[in-house]
């Protein structure tokens, strides 16, 4: 066990880390103090003090900014600061964008007007908001009808026994990386497949932070047998034996729905020893996170796995080549997984997944057929609020470039939303109405990526709290600073945080003239608990 | 390993596959500017600085961490990679504070310096302020001007392993952080000054030891070997030559030290200019002679002030100043007074391990062919002589058989009896550097040392023990089967012997005696057995008992049994204390041989002797230092020449030590300082510290390295080699006549098969290891005795023995068992360590150190004064409770002159080395009552 996962179990078992404890664990383990502080430090699920009642993390980024987020936070705040039993932290992107302004209390997620309302009136009852869906969505890309027909391609590999179609039908059908990077996966899973080394390993990635992102969440939430499915696949592929699923704490909900799905897997005989009888051996593990946006780049949740810091590795090697401890590591993202199974069967990737949110009537997950433009997904999503006029959209999430409303024709695909001047990224669609201001969301979304900066390169460590402040500072002359240093960013910093930093913030300057960015050119004041001041 | 082609800057070069593109473009010649970098630490890559173009990728690569393929088009210099570094370097200087320290005091700030050079802004407007931290006695930390490099992370815990820097926080907050984020100078730093050695910037800066360092452009480099203990570490001191003061010192590269110090090293050269240097010869005025100072005169008061230092108010008035004609003449009367008087045999002399090869060289020569004795001895006789005694009988060869670094290529070590990190610090990196690359370390000591944190097993066994420990490792060894047959069958003898004795040593009686499981001896006795190379290491926990000589044996016998001899990575290595103990000894400083163990009761050698000085020479070997200072009390010893010892405090049971020196008829002591020792003297001849001359040390590994002359000596002080010479042409031997060093040392290399080949212009900046007949080509031998070793047969033998046990076991009247030793910031008798400023500062007073199940039922907690009472004296000091030693026993370092630790200890010696058990004695311990003293 790593010195990480001992301070997580210390964490659950009180609730913080005793000092008392971090000694023994010190001395016992022969571990170096300096080496604890590091990790206690560097994790804000980790914490030295004991923890009070009751615990509200409410969001502070962009897609609740837009909800009303800003002005129901300072309600919540002075709420909690009334009572001596109640903590109240501004966090990052909890991926509850659909449900924005949104917060946890005690680690359920619910709006912020709700959190507001329930500490008014004393409830802190936990049970109330139990997993209370109504109706479950018909999502076009589960193959199965029943949960009876599940993990039916992965019983027909098998049988086969043919190691390599899995990986011919991922090229067959161009799937891309979902999690933003886009590396092709067929090519993914064929290098991990063909290195000398053993043993190898799965991961998946189920850390998706990046503010207005949250499909995995319902992924993980209405189909996570085919994102199951897709590793066991991926482990036949490759021929690894083990696998791990790398999920965000705050997903604590839809954890217990992986939880049942995994309990379903390995009670079907889909996960495990000799699983449908061919002798072939395959386990997950599940790792929550302990808490961090850059963790889900895939190196540094290589070094949170190894328990070390989570910072970003240098690169290459690459973990399909070197990955976790030393060895050849598939890692894909949670849609990615999920869409394996289909296209084993198909050959082609038919739909994708869209997390819609900011200014729109219906924010939420939503599947679309390959190739439709966000002018669909946009009116899937009840079109914009109150009927107001388009000004702008991210349409890859926060490490992509805002597109203009000329662009609402575009189509949702890696190659359009490249010449358009943007990314598909992330598949997080944020959207801004008329009267909105520009300069004031990106730098609210700088701001993000300044407050999840793990420190490590110069780069990024020094050039997001610059960018944050010259944005700030809103001068014509500290804005012209923004894009040497954007180029410094981009050649240097070591991981996609750094590099991608300022490219929304870039996109507006440079895209949107002056009286095309919206607002009233107040700029975005610092937020409260935003990192440094 | 195959190469790699590819261009840089339009240059083809090859370079071997997995090659850095830093290190590449070095090749064509292309300087690329970097800060987190530094040959000695593995690569990180985050200050990326060291950022190139390679054609066809999407960003640029930081070349430090970035592997040279084939084919690659790289550009170090192109537009891109200059605005990168212009833009990096502006974001580092513009969080700088406005004052570098490191520019204000060694003018050395790397970031400062690339922002010249880049002609960048300086502009500085930092994002808050972080703090400063000035806590440390060493370091000024200024975390305001911390660019996050790493480079002291890796420092402290990759070259040193002392593990107590990391980061903590995250993001722009992110800051370096000592154990818990606690302030540095209380935190488990060990002042060992790598972290500010390497750091780029004002962060981490040397606060300079009496004054701020100076800039390096200002002052004079001299490369030099460390003063201090045997790993000899190559030093480079910056002389203030106009004050006559080292304004700093730094590790210099060597294949014995690369580059690391230790507190003492770094921080504790100040000794040599303190106030308190003898600077005059003083000829004793007050008699009857007797200690003059309060704690020499006894050691069981409670003492007033930290510090420790002699009054000199208290001990001056008893001399008078001289001038050096009317002292030596003296000396040399009185000297020959004696010898006519009472005979040869009524002389002694007692040299210094801490003097070099040349003084050790020509005191011995004194004393044997002027004096007309063998009665001379070294502190040798204190630390190794067992070690030596158990090696000369068995394989033929006092010295090590391998280097401390040879443990690089060990995948088993064994350290035993050694306090590494406070007594070899440098070596004990390597040690660390060795388990953490997962090399099996085996520590045996009675006290939880800090190195048992590294280790893969931990023995603490009972104070006493090792000879059954042992024994019972060879017991499984054999058992098992895991004895190297063809090795015992090639190169040794009497294996029987051993075999027979320690079959009665099971792992379960072996448990009983010194309270290890029965399965763990088993366990490290199969892992010893099955290790492809083993190396051995020990201190003087195993050679300082009345079986000291037996504990050797039996580490001998078991790596003998085992064939870990003779090949790399395994091999025989007593850790030497002094930096010098190893030349002393090779010098014949030492009473049963001359130069090179040329044994004085051969008459062969004793005629060659004889030849070479043109004297006649004692046939009888001499008594060593303990059997002297009895000789003294009993006045069959009734003059002496003391050079650079202090016996009053190194010695067992001062109180016999007292009434030896005082019974001499004439006492003459050469130091630097007014000892304890001197306060016996007749007459005190001030001399030079080691860095006011030159002259060469051999280091525990056998490097032959050669001291240059730092500092100009104060006052009449005078060179150490030319006062030997003095005395002797005043008592009328006309053979030592030398016009330098050098020459001294040409004599004595002619005189020895060892050190052959070798000159004071062979050795260059880091020494020879010896024996190196060839140095113009050579470093010298690493392993010794793959072939076969140096005695009659060429064969090893085995020599068995058995548990005894220590001399005065605990009673009713005296429970705990007394364990002596060293500190890491103290140096023996502390003549030097106390009068540097960091390292008294840091370590100030006299303590033991107790366990709490010993403590409670006492009533004592760490900072209560106790009594420590054995049968020969008491000394008063405060305790620490610390858990570090057994229930049962107490350790006390004997550096403190104010808690004399020897007051306590036992003279019994082991019968082979006569060395005496300085480890092991019977004390009681009282907590004082608090209005006591």
């Amino acid at each position: 066990m790593t010195t990480l996962q001992v301070l997580l179990e210390l964490q659950a078992q009180h609730g913080y880390l005793p000092e008392a404890e971090l000694e023994r664990v010190c001395e016992e383990g022969r571990v170096p103090r300096a080496q604890v502080e590091a990790l206690v430090s560097f994790y804000p699920h980790l914490r030295r003090q004991p923890p009070p009642a009751h615990r509200v993390a409410a969001c502070r980024d962009l897609a609740c900014g837009l909800r009303g987020g800003d002005a129901v936070r300072a309600r919540l705040a002075a709420l909690c600061e009334a009572r001596t039993d109640t903590e109240y932290e501004p966090v990052s992107c909890l991926g509850r964008c659909d449900g924005a302004p949104a917060c946890t209390l005690d680690g359920i997620p619910m709006t912020i007007d709700e959190a507001c309302d329930r500490i008014e009136n004393g409830d802190f009852d936990s049970s109330a908001t139990a997993d209370a869906t109504a109706e479950e969505p018909r999502w076009q890309t589960d193959p199965y009808a029943t949960p009876a027909h599940h993990y039916g391609q992965l019983r027909s590999v098998l049988a086969s026994g043919d190691r390599r179609k899995a990986i011919e039908q991922l090229d067959a059908s161009g799937l891309r990386g979902m999690g933003g990077a886009g590396f092709p996966t067929g090519r993914k899973w064929a290098l991990v497949a063909e290195q000398p080394d053993s043993p190898r390993y799965v991961i998946c990635n189920a850390d998706e932070s990046e503010p207005g992102t949250f499909k995995d969440r319902e992924i993980l939430r209405s189909l996570p047998h085919l994102m199951l499915e897709g590793m066991v696949l991926a482990g036949h592929a490759i021929d690894s034996a083990k696998g791990w699923i790398y999920i965000r704490h705050e997903y604590e909900p839809e954890l217990g729905c992986l939880q049942r799905a995994l309990a379903a897997a390995r009670e079907a005989g889909a996960l495990g020893e000799n699983i449908f009888g061919s002798g072939f051996d395959f386990d997950i593990e599940v790792f929550v996170s302990p808490g961090g946006y850059v963790l889900g780049e895939e190196t540094a949740l290589l070094e949170v796995l190894e328990g070390r810091r989570g910072e970003p590795r240098n690169k290459p090697p690459y973990p399909g080549v070197v990955g976790l401890h030393g060895k050849p590591t598939l890692m894909n993202n949670v849609e990615s997984f999920a869409h394996v199974p289909r296209i084993v069967e198909t050959g082609r990737l038919d739909h994708k997944f869209f997390s819609i949110s900011g200014d729109v009537e219906e924010p939420g997950v939503h599947e679309l057929p390959v190739g439709a433009t966000f002018r669909e997904l946009l009116e899937r999503a009840g079109g914009i609020v109150d009927g107001a006029n388009l000004l702008a959209f991210l349409p890859g999430g926060a490490s992509t470039g805002f597109l203009s409303a000329e662009h609402i024709d575009v189509p949702m695909t890696f190659e359009a939303l490249r010449d358009a001047g943007s990314a598909l990224g992330s598949g997080a669609v944020l959207v801004l109405r008329e009267g909105r201001d520009l300069l004031e969301a990106s730098a609210n979304l700088t701001a993000f990526f300044r407050n999840e900066s793990c420190g490590k390169c110069v780069p990024c460590r020094i050039g997001c709290e610059h960018a944050v402040k010259a944005i700030e500072d809103g001068r014509p002359e500290a804005l012209a600073e923004l894009a040497p240093l954007r180029d410094v960013m981009v050649d240097t910093s070591i991981c996609g945080l750094g590099q991608a930093a300022l490219t929304p913030v870039m996109s507006v300057l440079d895209g949107f003239p002056e009286a095309e960015r919206g607002g009233s050119g107040a700029r975005a004041k610092e937020e409260d608990g935003g990192g440094a001041s | 390993m195959s190469e790699v082609t590819l261009t840089i800057d339009g240059v083809a070069v090859s370079v071997e596959e997995g090659t850095s593109l830093f290190d590449a473009a070095q090749k064509v010649g292309a300087e690329v500017p970097v800060l987190c970098h530094d040959p000695r630490l593995r690569p990180v890559g985050v200050c990326r600085m060291c950022v190139v173009e390679v054609e066809g990728e999407r960003t640029l690569a930081a070349s430090c961490v970035r592997t040279a393929e084939a084919d690659m088009v790289v550009h170090t210099t192109s537009e891109r990679v200059t605005h990168s570094r212009r833009g990096l370097t502006q974001l580092l200087s513009s969080e700088q504070p406005e004052e570098s320290a490191r520019e204000a005091t060694t003018g050395d700030d790397a970031l400062l310096a690339l922002a010249r050079e880049l002609d960048v802004d300086g502009e500085r407007h930092p994002s808050g302020a972080r703090p400063r931290d000035d806590s440390s006695a060493v370091i000024a930390v200024d975390h305001q001007a911390c660019i996050l490099c790493d480079r002291c992370i890796r420092a402290c815990n990759e070259v040193q392993h002392n593990d107590v820097l990391g980061r903590t926080g995250k993001g722009f907050e992110t800051r370096i952080a000592f154990d818990f984020d606690q302030p540095m100078g209380e935190s488990t730093c060990v002042s060992c000054g790598e972290c500010a050695a390497v750091c780029p910037t004002g962060a981490l800066v040397d606060k300079g030891v009496g004054e701020a360092p100076r800039p390096r452009a200002e002052l004079e480099a001299v490369d030099s070997v460390c003063p201090y203990c045997g790993v000899g570490c190559a030093i480079r001191y910056h002389r203030d030559t106009a004050n006559n003061r080292i304004s700093f010192a730094e590790g210099r590269d060597s294949f014995a030290s690369e580059s690391r110090l230790c507190v003492k090293g770094r921080y504790g050269y100040d000794y040599a200019t303190h106030a308190q240097r003898l600077t005059k010869p003083l000829i004793r005025v007050d008699y009857p002679k007797h200690g003059l100072s309060s704690e020499v005169r006894s050691s069981d008061r409670r003492h007033r002030k930290p510090g420790g230092l002699v009054d000199l108010e208290q001990v001056l008035p008893a001399f008078r100043e001289a001038s050096w004609d009317e002292a030596l003449d003296l000396v040399a009367a009185r000297l020959l007074e004696i010898k006519s008087e009472s005979g040869s045999g009524a002389l002694a002399g007692f040299g210094s391990a801490k003097c070099s090869n040349e003084e050790a060289y020509l005191f011995q020569k004194l004393v044997r062919a002027v004096f007309g004795t063998n009665n001379v001895d070294h502190c040798t006789r204190l630390c190794h002589a067992s070690s030596v005694s158990a090696l000369l009988q068995m394989i033929g060869s006092g010295a090590v058989t391998t280097t401390f670094g040879d443990i690089a290529n060990s995948d088993f070590a064994i350290v035993t009896g050694s306090n590494t990190t406070a007594n070899h610090p440098v070596a004990a990196t390597f040690f660390k550097q060795a388990a953490a690359r997962g090399a099996k370390l085996l520590v045996v000591n009675p006290i939880h040392i800090p190195l048992a944190d590294h280790a893969w097993r931990f023995c603490q066994i009972r104070p006493g023990s090792d000879v059954a420990f042992y024994n019972g490792m060879m017991h499984v060894v054999i058992a098992e089967g895991l004895v190297d047959r063809d090795y015992v069958e090639a190169h040794t003898t009497d294996f029987e012997r051993v075999s027979e004795t320690v079959e009665r040593y099971t792992p379960e009686v072996v448990s009983a005696i010194c309270g290890i499981a029965a399965e763990t001896i088993r366990e490290v006795a199969i892992e010893y057995g099955r290790a492809q190379a083993a190396i051995t290491f020990w201190g003087m926990g195993m050679s300082q008992h009345v079986h000291g000589t037996d504990n050797c044996r039996c580490i001998i016998s078991l790596c003998l049994m085992t064939g870990n001899i003779g090949r790399p990575g395994t091999g025989l290595h007593p850790l030497r204390g002094q930096n010098n103990v190893q030349g002393a000894s090779d010098a014949g400083l030492i009473p049963m041989s001359y130069p090179d163990y040329q044994p004085v009761i051969n008459d062969d050698a004793r005629q060659r002797f004889e030849a070479a000085w043109g004297a006649e020479l004692d046939p009888a070997t001499g008594l060593t230092t303990t059997e002297i200072i009895s000789a003294a009390r009993d006045g069959d010893i009734r003059g002496m020449y003391i050079l650079g010892e202090n016996p009053f405090l190194s010695d067992p049971n001062i109180n016999k030590v007292r009434e030896g020196l005082g019974n001499l008829d004439f006492l003459v002591v050469q130091d630097i300082f007014f000892t304890e020792t001197a306060e016996f003297a007749d007459v005190i001849l001030p001399a030079t510290s080691a860095l006011e001359k030159s002259g060469t040390f051999t280091n525990t590994d056998r490097r032959v390295q050669l001291g240059r002359p730092v500092l100009t000596p104060p006052g009449e002080a005078r060179l150490d080699w030319q006062i030997i010479c003095d005395i002797a042409k005043r008592m009328g031997y006309d053979a030592m006549q030398y016009e330098s060093a050098d020459d001294v040392f040409d004599e004595f290399v002619s005189l020895s098969r060892n050190y052959r080949g070798l000159a004071h212009d062979k050795l260059g900046l880091t020494g020879k290891l010896y024996p190196c007949p060839d140095p113009d080509h050579s470093d010298g031998t690493v392993v010794m005795f793959g072939g076969g070793f140096p005695t009659a047969d060429g064969r090893a033998r085995f020599v068995p023995a058995d548990h005894t046990g220590a001399d005065e076991l605990p009673d009713d009247e005296y429970p705990l068992i007394l364990v002596t030793g060293r500190i890491l910031e103290h140096w023996h008798t502390g003549v030097m360590t106390r009068r540097s400023k960091a390292l008294s500062t840091i370590e100030p007073e006299a303590f033991a150190s107790l366990h709490r199940r010993d403590a409670e039922p006492r009533g004592i907690v760490s900072g209560d004064w106790i009594e420590v009472r054995s049968r020969r004296g008491k000394i008063r000091l405060e305790a620490r409770v610390e858990d570090r030693t057994q229930p049962g026993s107490i350790f006390i370092p004997f550096h403190f002159r104010e808690a004399a630790a020897n007051i306590l200890t036992t003279d019994k010696l082991d019968p082979d080395g006569k060395i005496p058990e300085f480890k092991f004695c019977a004390v009681s311990v009282d907590r004082m009552s608090d209005d006591a003293g």
